[in-house]
């Protein structure tokens, strides 16, 4: 019973409190839920637009959760792209999330508790997580953080699976030029978010060169011409612009 | 509905896994790789490449709906967003809505 007398006020927690995912779940109907949810619809109707089916469309979501990913999925499929490139494709957007993983697991794991909690969060973690687990968490007592992360992504991977239909059918109602509008979140938000997570001169580097080598490599490799972009143009980046004072990400 | 579901198990091994093993592997990482190893800028900077690459392909060449507007129009409300972008001191939120409004006005007004 008896509280150790001068107790480290930093005494490492050994269990997550899941109390702590009412607080995340709250956190997900916000300003950030909102933007994302505009992309979603937005995803809803570029499904619409490329004639993919909605069921189809929307499971994208749970088994995805990374628009970038959903995306590609999509509009490959589209176009006929054969199976085992279409997962290297969503396979390379989605190394991205690796860094990303372990920031955000860095910063909320207990080291003494269970390691399962952080396979589920690992699922949820994508852009607008680690977003918020940056700026959000800092009230949020130590043994709440990963459960209030896990409350977070599963509000927004339900509410963003139940509004791709919105876009969907709202797609087809609407003038053209709201429609087109509505479906240029995805683009937008991608664009900004790169911007956003720029950190070093090389970040900056990769989002030029992969923008500017997709019409070059559109033009004589159609089929491969993101992949080409996305490895050639990151590549080129690293290798003249690779960051030398680090110590920035964490 | 077929399709459906010939799409969704597809989805499965190109989706899914696909996606979910670079989350697997951070989380048996987490305990032991630097964030900031070599092999793992390389992974940052394709990535970031990668979706500047397909954010680009999506303005360059769209289907459907988005290739009613004007391609001038599309760089522009683009140029606007990372404007704003810059102006709000880089809020993600109101850029992205900026963008989004920039596109309609342009297009309402001057196509």
């Amino acid at each position: 019973m008896g509280q150790p007398a001068h107790s480290d006020t930093k005494q490492e927690a050994t269990a997550y409190d899941w109390a702590g995912m009412a607080g995340g779940i709250r956190a997900a109907f916000s300003l950030p839920g909102l933007v994302m949810a505009c992309s979603f619809i937005g995803f809803g109707a570029l499904i619409h637009d490329v004639g993919f089916p909605l069921l189809a469309g929307m499971a994208t979501t749970p088994l995805i959760w990374a628009l970038p990913g959903q995306v590609l999925f999509v509009t490959m499929w589209q176009s006929g792209v054969a199976l085992p490139l279409i997962a290297a494709a969503v396979s390379l957007t989605a190394v991205r999330l690796l860094p990303m993983t372990i920031g955000v697991l860095a910063q909320v794991r207990l080291k003494q508790a269970s390691r399962l909690p952080e396979f589920l969060l690992g699922h949820f973690t994508a852009v607008t997580i680690w977003v918020l687990s940056l700026t959000s968490l800092r009230n949020v007592p130590e043994n709440r953080q990963l459960p209030w992360l896990v409350g977070l992504g599963t509000a927004l991977m339900v509410s963003m699976m139940l509004v791709v239909p919105l876009g969907y059918y709202l797609a087809d109602s609407l003038p053209p030029t709201l429609a087109a509008a509505m479906v240029f979140f995805t683009p937008a938000f991608f664009l900004l978010s790169l911007f956003a997570g720029a950190i070093w001169r090389f970040d900056y580097a990769a989002i030029a060169l992969g923008c500017m080598m997709l019409p070059i490599a559109r033009h004589f490799a159609p089929d491969f011409d993101l992949l080409i972009a996305g490895v050639g143009g990151g590549t080129l980046a690293f290798i003249f612009l690779r960051p030398r004072r680090k110590g920035l990400l964490k | 509905m077929n399709h459906t579901v010939l799409i969704t198990a597809a989805m499965i091994p190109a989706g899914f896994f696909a996606t979910y093993i670079w989350r697997a592997l951070a989380v048996v990482a987490v305990t032991r790789i630097d964030p900031e190893s070599d092999l793992l800028l390389w992974v940052r900077a394709v990535s970031t490449a990668l979706v500047a690459a397909l954010v680009m392909r999506m303005i360059i060449a769209p289907s459907g709906v988005l290739a009613t507007i004007a391609v001038e129009h599309r760089f522009a409300a683009v140029a606007i967003g990372i404007g704003v972008f810059y102006v709000t001191s880089r809020s993600t939120q109101i850029a992205t809505f900026a963008t989004v409004i920039a596109l309609a006005l342009l297009d309402l007004g001057l196509g």
